[in-house]
Protein backbone atom coordinates (compact mmCIF):
# COMPACT_ATOMS: atom_id res chain seq x y z
CA UNK A 1 0.00 0.00 0.00
CA UNK A 2 1.51 2.86 -0.62
CA UNK A 3 1.79 6.28 1.43
CA UNK A 4 0.17 8.81 -0.14
CA UNK A 5 -1.99 7.98 -3.35
CA UNK A 6 -3.48 10.95 -5.01
CA UNK A 7 -6.53 9.99 -7.02
CA UNK A 8 -7.56 12.17 -10.24
CA UNK A 9 -7.44 15.01 -8.43
CA UNK A 10 -8.61 18.33 -9.51
CA UNK A 11 -8.69 22.06 -8.67
CA UNK A 12 -10.16 25.13 -10.98
CA UNK A 13 -10.38 28.76 -9.75
CA UNK A 14 -13.00 30.35 -11.29
CA UNK A 15 -11.72 30.37 -15.29
CA UNK A 16 -8.43 28.33 -13.94
CA UNK A 17 -7.66 24.52 -13.60
CA UNK A 18 -4.77 24.78 -11.35
CA UNK A 19 -4.27 21.34 -11.43
CA UNK A 20 -5.75 18.95 -13.64
CA UNK A 21 -7.04 14.99 -12.98
CA UNK A 22 -3.66 14.10 -11.11
CA UNK A 23 -2.54 10.97 -10.12
CA UNK A 24 0.12 10.09 -8.50
CA UNK A 25 1.68 7.77 -5.89
CA UNK A 26 4.16 8.12 -3.04
CA UNK A 27 5.34 5.07 -1.37
CA UNK A 28 7.02 4.71 2.18
CA UNK A 29 10.81 6.01 2.69
CA UNK A 30 10.93 7.55 -0.39
CA UNK A 31 11.90 10.54 -1.94
CA UNK A 32 9.84 12.28 -4.41
CA UNK A 33 10.14 15.40 -6.72
CA UNK A 34 7.44 17.39 -8.51
CA UNK A 35 9.06 19.38 -10.78
CA UNK A 36 7.58 21.89 -13.52
CA UNK A 37 7.53 25.31 -15.23
CA UNK A 38 6.79 28.21 -13.04
CA UNK A 39 2.88 28.07 -12.40
CA UNK A 40 2.67 24.61 -13.45
CA UNK A 41 0.63 23.77 -10.15
CA UNK A 42 2.99 22.45 -7.99
CA UNK A 43 2.76 24.32 -5.28
CA UNK A 44 -1.51 24.46 -5.38
CA UNK A 45 -0.45 19.95 -5.01
CA UNK A 46 1.27 21.14 -1.87
CA UNK A 47 -2.13 22.89 -0.39
CA UNK A 48 -4.38 20.47 -1.28
CA UNK A 49 -2.56 17.41 0.56
CA UNK A 50 -1.95 20.25 3.10
CA UNK A 51 -5.63 20.97 3.86
CA UNK A 52 -5.60 24.52 2.56
CA UNK A 53 -7.20 24.24 -0.71
CA UNK A 54 -10.32 21.84 -0.81
CA UNK A 55 -10.19 19.35 -4.09
CA UNK A 56 -12.92 20.17 -6.69
CA UNK A 57 -13.08 16.21 -7.68
CA UNK A 58 -11.01 13.24 -7.07
CA UNK A 59 -9.06 12.11 -3.34
CA UNK A 60 -6.05 11.93 -1.74
CA UNK A 61 -5.48 8.79 0.53
CA UNK A 62 -3.08 8.74 3.06
CA UNK A 63 -1.86 5.88 4.62
CA UNK A 64 -5.38 4.22 3.64
CA UNK A 65 -7.85 6.82 5.14
CA UNK A 66 -8.77 9.94 2.41
CA UNK A 67 -7.87 13.22 3.98
CA UNK A 68 -9.72 15.53 2.07
CA UNK A 69 -12.29 16.53 4.41
CA UNK A 70 -9.85 17.45 7.14
CA UNK A 71 -8.45 20.44 8.27
CA UNK A 72 -4.60 21.46 8.55
CA UNK A 73 -4.22 20.59 11.67
CA UNK A 74 -5.80 17.33 11.56
CA UNK A 75 -4.15 16.72 8.60
CA UNK A 76 -0.59 17.51 10.89
CA UNK A 77 -1.71 14.99 12.90
CA UNK A 78 -2.08 12.41 10.72
CA UNK A 79 1.26 13.00 9.52
CA UNK A 80 2.07 15.44 6.71
CA UNK A 81 3.80 18.16 7.57
CA UNK A 82 5.51 20.97 5.11
CA UNK A 83 8.25 23.88 4.82
CA UNK A 84 6.85 27.14 2.58
CA UNK A 85 8.55 28.63 -0.37
CA UNK A 86 8.61 31.64 1.19
CA UNK A 87 9.72 31.05 4.70
CA UNK A 88 7.33 31.39 7.14
CA UNK A 89 8.59 31.25 10.80
CA UNK A 90 7.46 32.49 13.55
CA UNK A 91 9.70 35.13 13.81
CA UNK A 92 9.56 36.87 17.29
CA UNK A 93 10.13 33.38 18.65
CA UNK A 94 13.86 31.85 19.27
CA UNK A 95 15.24 28.87 17.12
CA UNK A 96 14.51 26.55 19.96
CA UNK A 97 10.35 28.32 20.69
CA UNK A 98 10.14 27.28 17.07
CA UNK A 99 10.93 23.92 17.40
CA UNK A 100 9.27 23.70 20.34
CA UNK A 101 5.96 24.82 18.39
CA UNK A 102 6.35 21.79 16.55
CA UNK A 103 6.20 19.18 18.57
CA UNK A 104 2.57 21.44 19.52
CA UNK A 105 0.42 18.68 18.15
CA UNK A 106 2.65 15.66 19.57
CA UNK A 107 1.83 17.08 23.10
CA UNK A 108 -1.25 17.75 24.99
CA UNK A 109 -1.29 19.71 28.43
CA UNK A 110 -4.33 22.52 28.65
CA UNK A 111 -4.92 25.03 30.46
CA UNK A 112 -6.66 22.96 33.28
CA UNK A 113 -3.33 21.17 33.49
CA UNK A 114 -1.06 24.00 33.61
CA UNK A 115 -2.81 25.25 36.71
CA UNK A 116 -4.19 22.04 39.01
CA UNK A 117 -1.56 19.26 37.61
CA UNK A 118 2.07 20.76 37.72
CA UNK A 119 4.34 17.47 37.60
CA UNK A 120 2.43 16.74 34.51
CA UNK A 121 2.92 19.79 32.55
CA UNK A 122 6.45 19.99 33.95
CA UNK A 123 7.39 16.59 32.85
CA UNK A 124 5.69 17.29 29.33
CA UNK A 125 7.84 20.80 28.84
CA UNK A 126 10.38 19.29 30.06
CA UNK A 127 10.72 16.25 27.66
CA UNK A 128 9.89 19.30 24.57
CA UNK A 129 12.85 20.98 25.94
CA UNK A 130 14.88 17.80 25.55
CA UNK A 131 13.68 16.51 22.17
CA UNK A 132 13.54 20.13 20.71
CA UNK A 133 17.43 20.37 21.64
CA UNK A 134 17.99 17.11 20.51
CA UNK A 135 16.47 18.32 17.19
CA UNK A 136 18.53 21.23 17.19
CA UNK A 137 21.91 19.46 17.37
CA UNK A 138 20.64 17.03 14.89
CA UNK A 139 19.65 19.06 12.51
CA UNK A 140 23.34 21.53 13.02
CA UNK A 141 21.74 24.81 14.24
CA UNK A 142 22.09 24.10 18.22
CA UNK A 143 24.09 27.16 18.71
CA UNK A 144 21.29 28.73 17.17
CA UNK A 145 18.97 28.06 19.68
CA UNK A 146 18.61 31.34 21.42
CA UNK A 147 18.71 34.06 18.63
CA UNK A 148 15.26 35.29 18.00
CA UNK A 149 14.68 33.15 14.45
CA UNK A 150 14.42 36.47 12.25
CA UNK A 151 18.28 36.81 12.76
CA UNK A 152 19.17 33.94 11.32
CA UNK A 153 21.04 33.59 8.20
CA UNK A 154 18.69 32.75 4.73
CA UNK A 155 19.98 29.01 4.53
CA UNK A 156 19.48 28.38 8.51
CA UNK A 157 16.64 29.77 8.44
CA UNK A 158 15.21 27.39 5.53
CA UNK A 159 16.94 24.14 7.90
CA UNK A 160 15.13 25.47 11.02
CA UNK A 161 11.84 25.25 9.17
CA UNK A 162 12.75 21.98 8.18
CA UNK A 163 13.69 20.98 11.78
CA UNK A 164 10.71 22.37 13.15
CA UNK A 165 8.39 20.56 10.69
CA UNK A 166 10.02 17.33 11.45
CA UNK A 167 8.96 18.39 15.46
CA UNK A 168 5.64 17.27 14.24
CA UNK A 169 6.64 13.52 13.36
CA UNK A 170 5.57 13.67 10.11
CA UNK A 171 5.22 10.54 7.83
CA UNK A 172 5.40 12.68 4.88
CA UNK A 173 7.04 15.97 4.78
CA UNK A 174 7.01 18.46 2.12
CA UNK A 175 9.44 20.46 0.72
CA UNK A 176 8.73 23.64 -0.92
CA UNK A 177 11.78 24.88 -2.57
CA UNK A 178 13.73 24.59 -0.07
CA UNK A 179 16.56 25.18 -1.76
CA UNK A 180 15.13 28.55 -2.91
CA UNK A 181 18.10 31.30 -2.68
CA UNK A 182 20.69 29.22 -1.67
CA UNK A 183 24.37 29.25 -2.55
CA UNK A 184 25.77 26.02 -3.94
CA UNK A 185 27.77 25.09 -0.32
CA UNK A 186 24.04 25.46 1.40
CA UNK A 187 22.54 23.34 -1.15
CA UNK A 188 24.95 20.66 -0.54
CA UNK A 189 24.42 21.01 3.28
CA UNK A 190 20.42 20.72 2.42
CA UNK A 191 21.07 17.44 0.44
CA UNK A 192 22.99 16.00 3.31
CA UNK A 193 20.37 16.91 5.89
CA UNK A 194 17.87 15.45 3.53
CA UNK A 195 19.88 12.24 2.96
CA UNK A 196 20.45 12.13 7.15
CA UNK A 197 16.68 12.76 7.64
CA UNK A 198 15.69 10.06 4.93
CA UNK A 199 17.78 7.82 6.54
CA UNK A 200 16.73 8.29 10.26
CA UNK A 201 13.35 8.61 9.81
CA UNK A 202 10.86 6.95 9.17
CA UNK A 203 9.17 8.73 6.43
CA UNK A 204 8.69 9.89 2.97
CA UNK A 205 9.92 13.34 1.34
CA UNK A 206 8.29 15.00 -1.24
CA UNK A 207 9.90 17.86 -3.10
CA UNK A 208 8.99 20.79 -4.86
CA UNK A 209 12.16 22.10 -6.86
CA UNK A 210 13.60 23.96 -9.55
CA UNK A 211 16.90 23.32 -9.13
CA UNK A 212 17.59 20.43 -11.25
CA UNK A 213 20.68 19.34 -10.20
CA UNK A 214 18.95 18.77 -6.74
CA UNK A 215 16.61 17.15 -7.91
CA UNK A 216 17.99 14.78 -9.92
CA UNK A 217 20.71 14.35 -6.95
CA UNK A 218 18.29 13.15 -4.27
CA UNK A 219 14.93 12.18 -6.10
CA UNK A 220 14.12 8.32 -6.70
CA UNK A 221 11.03 9.45 -8.43
CA UNK A 222 9.83 12.49 -10.17
CA UNK A 223 6.81 13.67 -11.25
CA UNK A 224 6.66 16.54 -14.12
CA UNK A 225 4.09 18.83 -14.34
CA UNK A 226 2.73 21.75 -16.75
CA UNK A 227 -0.07 24.17 -16.68
CA UNK A 228 -1.76 21.68 -14.35
CA UNK A 229 -1.53 18.21 -15.64
CA UNK A 230 0.80 15.24 -15.65
CA UNK A 231 3.15 15.30 -18.47
CA UNK A 232 5.99 12.88 -17.22
CA UNK A 233 7.25 10.33 -14.18
CA UNK A 234 9.33 7.67 -13.43
CA UNK A 235 13.16 7.97 -12.64
CA UNK A 236 15.45 10.86 -12.92
CA UNK A 237 17.01 9.66 -16.31
CA UNK A 238 13.92 8.40 -17.56
CA UNK A 239 12.43 11.96 -16.83
CA UNK A 240 15.56 13.90 -18.03
CA UNK A 241 15.40 12.30 -21.73
CA UNK A 242 11.42 12.81 -21.78
CA UNK A 243 10.84 14.69 -25.16
CA UNK A 244 7.67 16.33 -23.56
CA UNK A 245 9.67 17.69 -20.08
CA UNK A 246 12.33 18.90 -22.69
CA UNK A 247 9.31 20.94 -24.81
CA UNK A 248 7.79 22.13 -21.48
CA UNK A 249 10.97 23.79 -19.88
CA UNK A 250 12.47 24.63 -22.86
CA UNK A 251 9.66 24.88 -25.80
CA UNK A 252 9.76 23.96 -29.01
CA UNK A 253 13.00 24.65 -31.61
CA UNK A 254 13.02 26.16 -34.34
CA UNK A 255 14.12 23.05 -36.54
CA UNK A 256 12.35 20.43 -33.83
CA UNK A 257 10.37 17.94 -36.46
CA UNK A 258 8.59 15.62 -33.44
CA UNK B 1 20.15 23.59 39.79
CA UNK B 2 18.41 27.30 39.87
CA UNK B 3 14.55 26.92 39.41
CA UNK B 4 12.70 29.85 38.33
CA UNK B 5 9.85 29.26 40.31
CA UNK B 6 11.67 29.11 43.19
CA UNK B 7 11.40 32.51 45.54
CA UNK B 8 14.54 34.95 45.20
CA UNK B 9 15.41 38.30 46.07
CA UNK B 10 13.08 39.39 43.00
CA UNK B 11 9.87 38.16 44.41
CA UNK B 12 11.03 39.45 47.86
CA UNK B 13 11.50 42.80 46.68
CA UNK B 14 8.03 42.52 45.70
CA UNK B 15 6.36 41.33 48.34
CA UNK B 16 7.73 43.54 50.80
CA UNK B 17 6.66 46.74 48.59
CA UNK B 18 3.15 44.98 48.40
CA UNK B 19 3.11 44.91 52.28
CA UNK B 20 5.27 48.13 53.26
CA UNK B 21 3.29 50.51 50.85
CA UNK B 22 -0.08 51.23 52.56
CA UNK B 23 2.08 51.62 55.75
CA UNK B 24 4.25 54.39 54.26
CA UNK B 25 1.69 55.81 52.05
CA UNK B 26 -1.21 56.13 54.18
CA UNK B 27 -3.19 59.05 51.86
CA UNK B 28 -6.29 57.13 50.93
CA UNK B 29 -6.41 59.13 47.93
CA UNK B 30 -2.82 58.14 46.57
CA UNK B 31 -4.26 54.17 48.07
CA UNK B 32 -7.05 54.37 46.07
CA UNK B 33 -5.23 55.33 42.98
CA UNK B 34 -2.95 52.08 43.60
CA UNK B 35 -6.05 50.29 44.22
CA UNK B 36 -7.09 51.14 40.36
CA UNK B 37 -3.58 50.29 39.49
CA UNK B 38 -3.66 47.22 40.15
CA UNK B 39 -7.38 46.50 39.00
CA UNK B 40 -5.98 48.30 35.66
CA UNK B 41 -3.74 45.36 35.77
CA UNK B 42 -5.84 42.64 35.82
CA UNK B 43 -7.60 44.35 33.06
CA UNK B 44 -4.43 45.09 31.15
CA UNK B 45 -3.10 41.52 31.49
CA UNK B 46 -6.27 40.06 30.01
CA UNK B 47 -6.23 42.28 27.28
CA UNK B 48 -2.55 41.52 26.29
CA UNK B 49 -2.87 37.41 26.06
CA UNK B 50 -5.62 38.06 23.61
CA UNK B 51 -4.13 40.54 21.76
CA UNK B 52 -0.21 40.85 22.84
CA UNK B 53 -0.08 36.94 22.85
CA UNK B 54 -2.42 35.86 20.29
CA UNK B 55 -2.83 38.65 17.83
CA UNK B 56 -6.85 39.41 18.14
CA UNK B 57 -6.74 42.93 18.78
CA UNK B 58 -10.11 43.74 21.02
CA UNK B 59 -11.35 47.10 21.88
CA UNK B 60 -14.55 45.66 24.38
CA UNK B 61 -12.79 44.05 26.75
CA UNK B 62 -14.87 46.80 28.78
CA UNK B 63 -17.91 44.50 28.07
CA UNK B 64 -16.00 41.42 29.79
CA UNK B 65 -15.09 44.26 32.95
CA UNK B 66 -18.58 44.89 32.64
CA UNK B 67 -20.37 41.55 33.09
CA UNK B 68 -17.71 40.51 35.48
CA UNK B 69 -18.81 43.15 37.51
CA UNK B 70 -22.52 43.02 37.69
CA UNK B 71 -22.65 39.78 37.40
CA UNK B 72 -21.01 39.44 40.99
CA UNK B 73 -22.69 42.57 42.03
CA UNK B 74 -26.57 41.41 41.23
CA UNK B 75 -25.88 37.92 42.76
CA UNK B 76 -24.43 39.68 45.80
CA UNK B 77 -27.18 42.02 45.94
CA UNK B 78 -29.92 39.25 45.61
CA UNK B 79 -28.48 36.15 47.51
CA UNK B 80 -26.27 38.12 49.84
CA UNK B 81 -23.94 35.93 48.94
CA UNK B 82 -19.73 36.65 49.76
CA UNK B 83 -17.49 37.72 47.27
CA UNK B 84 -15.74 34.11 47.37
CA UNK B 85 -19.16 32.48 45.72
CA UNK B 86 -19.46 35.58 43.76
CA UNK B 87 -16.35 35.93 42.01
CA UNK B 88 -15.71 32.45 40.34
CA UNK B 89 -19.61 32.58 38.90
CA UNK B 90 -18.88 35.68 37.43
CA UNK B 91 -15.46 34.89 36.09
CA UNK B 92 -17.46 31.47 34.66
CA UNK B 93 -20.34 33.58 33.19
CA UNK B 94 -17.57 36.38 31.94
CA UNK B 95 -15.92 33.04 30.22
CA UNK B 96 -19.32 31.88 28.48
CA UNK B 97 -19.71 35.29 27.36
CA UNK B 98 -15.95 34.90 26.11
CA UNK B 99 -16.25 32.15 23.86
CA UNK B 100 -20.13 33.72 22.75
CA UNK B 101 -18.15 36.87 20.80
CA UNK B 102 -14.95 34.36 20.25
CA UNK B 103 -17.47 32.50 17.61
CA UNK B 104 -17.88 35.59 15.49
CA UNK B 105 -14.39 36.58 15.89
CA UNK B 106 -13.06 33.53 14.21
CA UNK B 107 -14.11 34.33 11.11
CA UNK B 108 -12.92 37.87 10.75
CA UNK B 109 -9.20 39.23 11.39
CA UNK B 110 -7.45 42.88 11.41
CA UNK B 111 -10.08 45.79 11.83
CA UNK B 112 -13.02 44.02 11.08
CA UNK B 113 -11.90 42.21 14.38
CA UNK B 114 -11.28 45.47 15.81
CA UNK B 115 -15.02 46.86 14.57
CA UNK B 116 -16.44 43.32 15.53
CA UNK B 117 -15.26 43.58 19.77
CA UNK B 118 -16.17 47.39 19.77
CA UNK B 119 -19.62 46.48 18.26
CA UNK B 120 -19.99 44.15 21.07
CA UNK B 121 -18.34 46.30 23.95
CA UNK B 122 -21.21 48.82 23.01
CA UNK B 123 -24.46 46.30 22.90
CA UNK B 124 -23.29 45.07 26.20
CA UNK B 125 -23.02 48.56 27.74
CA UNK B 126 -26.43 49.40 26.09
CA UNK B 127 -27.98 46.26 27.85
CA UNK B 128 -26.52 47.06 31.23
CA UNK B 129 -28.11 50.33 30.26
CA UNK B 130 -31.21 49.32 28.82
CA UNK B 131 -32.36 46.43 31.00
CA UNK B 132 -33.40 48.06 33.60
CA UNK B 133 -35.32 44.91 35.61
CA UNK B 134 -31.89 43.35 36.00
CA UNK B 135 -29.13 45.69 36.13
CA UNK B 136 -31.39 48.77 37.68
CA UNK B 137 -30.47 50.40 34.23
CA UNK B 138 -28.49 53.65 34.73
CA UNK B 139 -29.49 53.74 38.24
CA UNK B 140 -26.67 51.29 38.98
CA UNK B 141 -26.75 49.06 41.53
CA UNK B 142 -25.89 50.40 44.97
CA UNK B 143 -25.25 48.52 48.43
CA UNK B 144 -22.06 46.02 47.40
CA UNK B 145 -20.90 45.23 51.05
CA UNK B 146 -17.31 45.39 51.97
CA UNK B 147 -15.94 41.77 51.45
CA UNK B 148 -14.06 39.38 54.43
CA UNK B 149 -11.37 37.31 53.91
CA UNK B 150 -10.41 35.15 57.15
CA UNK B 151 -12.33 37.09 58.90
CA UNK B 152 -11.05 40.77 58.43
CA UNK B 153 -13.11 42.93 57.10
CA UNK B 154 -11.68 45.23 54.13
CA UNK B 155 -13.54 48.50 54.40
CA UNK B 156 -9.99 50.87 53.85
CA UNK B 157 -8.33 51.46 50.42
CA UNK B 158 -5.38 50.20 52.37
CA UNK B 159 -7.06 46.62 53.26
CA UNK B 160 -8.22 46.84 49.21
CA UNK B 161 -4.54 47.43 48.22
CA UNK B 162 -3.52 43.84 50.19
CA UNK B 163 -6.20 42.06 48.41
CA UNK B 164 -5.69 43.43 45.49
CA UNK B 165 -2.14 43.43 45.24
CA UNK B 166 -2.62 39.44 45.88
CA UNK B 167 -4.85 38.91 42.98
CA UNK B 168 -2.45 40.91 40.62
CA UNK B 169 0.56 38.82 41.67
CA UNK B 170 -1.59 35.86 41.18
CA UNK B 171 -2.88 37.06 38.06
CA UNK B 172 1.21 37.54 36.97
CA UNK B 173 2.18 34.40 38.21
CA UNK B 174 -1.09 32.87 36.22
CA UNK B 175 0.63 34.64 33.23
CA UNK B 176 3.86 33.47 33.51
CA UNK B 177 2.41 30.03 33.32
CA UNK B 178 0.35 30.25 30.16
CA UNK B 179 3.11 32.19 27.97
CA UNK B 180 5.80 29.98 29.51
CA UNK B 181 3.85 26.89 27.97
CA UNK B 182 2.79 24.82 25.48
CA UNK B 183 -0.10 27.13 25.37
CA UNK B 184 1.76 30.06 25.28
CA UNK B 185 3.78 29.40 22.18
CA UNK B 186 0.34 28.21 20.13
CA UNK B 187 -0.76 31.81 21.47
CA UNK B 188 2.27 33.33 20.00
CA UNK B 189 2.28 31.05 16.38
CA UNK B 190 -1.05 32.11 15.71
CA UNK B 191 -0.39 36.19 16.24
CA UNK B 192 3.43 35.66 14.17
CA UNK B 193 1.26 33.79 11.28
CA UNK B 194 -1.76 32.04 11.45
CA UNK B 195 -1.78 29.75 8.86
CA UNK B 196 2.01 28.51 9.44
CA UNK B 197 0.63 28.04 13.16
CA UNK B 198 -2.06 25.99 11.39
CA UNK B 199 -0.21 24.03 9.13
CA UNK B 200 2.00 22.90 12.24
CA UNK B 201 -0.68 21.42 13.78
CA UNK B 202 -2.46 24.02 15.75
CA UNK B 203 -6.24 24.51 16.15
CA UNK B 204 -6.66 27.74 15.31
CA UNK B 205 -10.24 28.19 16.76
CA UNK B 206 -9.56 26.24 20.00
CA UNK B 207 -6.99 28.49 20.88
CA UNK B 208 -8.30 31.82 19.80
CA UNK B 209 -11.58 30.42 21.90
CA UNK B 210 -9.19 29.89 24.91
CA UNK B 211 -7.51 33.18 24.48
CA UNK B 212 -10.58 34.93 24.77
CA UNK B 213 -11.70 33.08 27.70
CA UNK B 214 -8.53 33.66 29.27
CA UNK B 215 -8.84 37.57 28.57
CA UNK B 216 -12.37 37.35 29.83
CA UNK B 217 -11.84 36.14 33.13
CA UNK B 218 -8.75 38.61 33.74
CA UNK B 219 -11.60 41.15 33.34
CA UNK B 220 -14.22 39.76 35.17
CA UNK B 221 -11.59 39.19 38.40
CA UNK B 222 -11.03 43.15 37.97
CA UNK B 223 -14.35 44.02 37.40
CA UNK B 224 -15.45 42.13 40.48
CA UNK B 225 -12.68 43.71 42.90
CA UNK B 226 -13.76 46.82 41.47
CA UNK B 227 -18.01 46.58 42.80
CA UNK B 228 -16.90 45.48 45.87
CA UNK B 229 -13.93 48.06 46.65
CA UNK B 230 -16.15 51.02 44.76
CA UNK B 231 -19.57 49.57 46.51
CA UNK B 232 -21.48 50.97 43.63
CA UNK B 233 -21.42 50.20 39.65
CA UNK B 234 -23.31 51.69 36.55
CA UNK B 235 -22.95 50.84 33.14
CA UNK B 236 -21.08 54.36 32.86
CA UNK B 237 -17.71 52.96 34.39
CA UNK B 238 -17.54 50.24 31.44
CA UNK B 239 -17.77 52.74 28.42
CA UNK B 240 -15.58 52.18 25.26
CA UNK B 241 -13.21 54.56 26.76
CA UNK B 242 -12.73 51.82 29.12
CA UNK B 243 -11.24 49.31 26.72
CA UNK B 244 -9.45 52.28 24.81
CA UNK B 245 -7.44 52.84 28.13
CA UNK B 246 -6.97 49.46 29.05
CA UNK B 247 -5.52 49.15 24.91
CA UNK B 248 -3.30 52.21 25.61
CA UNK B 249 -1.82 50.53 29.46
CA UNK B 250 -0.92 46.90 27.50
CA UNK B 251 0.90 49.05 24.79
CA UNK B 252 2.76 51.49 26.42
CA UNK B 253 3.64 49.08 29.26
CA UNK B 254 5.27 46.70 26.71
CA UNK B 255 2.89 44.73 24.02
CA UNK B 256 3.38 40.95 24.31
CA UNK B 257 5.44 41.09 27.53
CA UNK B 258 4.57 39.55 31.02
CA UNK B 259 5.07 42.36 33.13
CA UNK B 260 4.36 45.20 30.41
CA UNK B 261 0.74 45.21 31.55
CA UNK B 262 1.67 46.22 34.87
CA UNK B 263 4.10 48.96 33.46
CA UNK B 264 1.42 50.43 31.28
CA UNK B 265 -1.61 50.26 33.89
CA UNK B 266 1.27 52.34 36.66
CA UNK B 267 2.31 54.69 33.52
CA UNK B 268 -0.72 55.59 32.45
CA UNK B 269 -2.87 55.40 36.00
CA UNK B 270 0.07 57.96 37.45
CA UNK B 271 0.90 60.56 34.84
CA UNK B 272 -2.32 62.09 35.10
CA UNK B 273 -1.91 62.64 38.51
CA UNK B 274 1.82 64.02 37.74
CA UNK B 275 -0.19 66.78 35.42
CA UNK B 276 -2.65 67.83 38.01
CA UNK B 277 -0.99 70.94 38.52
CA UNK B 278 -1.40 72.03 35.11
CA UNK B 279 -5.13 71.61 35.51
CA UNK B 280 -6.87 71.78 32.33
CA UNK B 281 -3.85 71.33 30.26
CA UNK B 282 -3.37 67.97 32.30
CA UNK B 283 -4.77 65.36 29.78
CA UNK B 284 -3.33 67.23 26.83
CA UNK B 285 0.45 66.73 28.12
CA UNK B 286 -1.14 62.89 28.82
CA UNK B 287 -1.97 62.52 25.49
CA UNK B 288 1.70 63.73 24.11
CA UNK B 289 3.58 61.72 26.56
CA UNK B 290 1.25 59.07 25.31
CA UNK B 291 2.04 59.63 21.58
CA UNK B 292 5.60 60.26 22.05
CA UNK B 293 6.04 57.05 23.71
CA UNK B 294 4.25 54.97 21.10
CA UNK B 295 6.50 56.79 18.86
CA UNK B 296 9.91 55.99 20.71
CA UNK B 297 9.32 53.03 21.92
CA UNK B 298 6.72 51.27 19.44
CA UNK B 299 6.16 48.14 21.34
CA UNK B 300 5.79 49.94 24.70
CA UNK B 301 8.47 50.58 27.44
CA UNK B 302 9.67 47.11 28.28
CA UNK B 303 9.94 46.02 24.47
CA UNK B 304 11.93 49.39 24.64
CA UNK B 305 14.25 48.07 27.44
CA UNK B 306 14.23 44.37 26.40
CA UNK B 307 18.13 44.33 26.43
CA UNK B 308 18.18 46.15 30.20
CA UNK B 309 15.97 43.24 30.84
CA UNK B 310 17.65 40.78 29.54
CA UNK B 311 20.21 41.34 31.93
CA UNK B 312 17.90 41.35 34.81
CA UNK B 313 16.08 38.15 33.78
CA UNK B 314 12.69 39.99 33.66
CA UNK B 315 12.20 38.39 29.93
CA UNK B 316 11.51 34.54 28.97
CA UNK B 317 13.60 32.80 28.32
CA UNK B 318 14.69 28.67 28.51
CA UNK B 319 17.70 27.79 30.04
CA UNK B 320 19.86 25.57 28.38
CA UNK B 321 23.01 23.92 28.03
CA UNK B 322 25.87 25.52 26.49
CA UNK B 323 27.57 21.97 25.92
CA UNK B 324 25.90 19.59 23.83
CA UNK B 325 27.33 16.86 24.29
CA UNK B 326 25.55 16.38 27.71
CA UNK B 327 22.08 16.34 25.95
CA UNK B 328 22.97 13.89 24.06
CA UNK B 329 24.77 11.81 26.24
CA UNK B 330 22.29 12.04 29.26
CA UNK B 331 18.65 11.26 30.08
CA UNK B 332 17.73 14.05 32.26
CA UNK B 333 15.24 15.95 31.58
CA UNK B 334 16.03 19.90 32.38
Amino acid sequence: MSLLKIDDMTKTFGGLTAVKNLNMEINNHSISAVIGPNGAGKTTVFNLITGVYKLDSGDIIFNGESIVNLSPDEIVKKGITRTFQNIRLFKDMTVLENVMTGFHCRTECEILDLLFKKNKTKKEEAEILEKSLKLLEYIGIYEYRNEKSKNLPYGHQRILEIARALAAQPKLLLLDEPAAGMNSSEKDDLIKIIRKIQNDYDLSILLVEHDMGLVMNIAESIVVLNYGAKIASGTPIEVQTNDAVIEAYLGKGEDSNA
Amino acid sequence: MKNKNTINYRHLLTISVCILLPIVVQNKYYLHLFNMIGIYSLLAIGFNILAGYTGQISLGQAAFYGIGSYAAAILHVKFNLSIWIVLPIAVIITCIFGVIIAIPALKVKGKYLVLLTIAFGEITRLILLNWVGLTKGPAGILGIKAPTVFGFEIDSPMRFFYLISGFVILGIIIEKKIVNSRIGRAFIAIREDEDAAELIGINLKSYKIKSFMISAAYSAAAGVLYAFMVGYISPDSFRYDESVSILSMSIVGGFGTIYGPIVGSIALNVLPEIFRPLSEFRMVFYGVILIVTTMIYPGGLLKGFEAMLNKFQLKRKLKTPKNKDNILKSNKLY
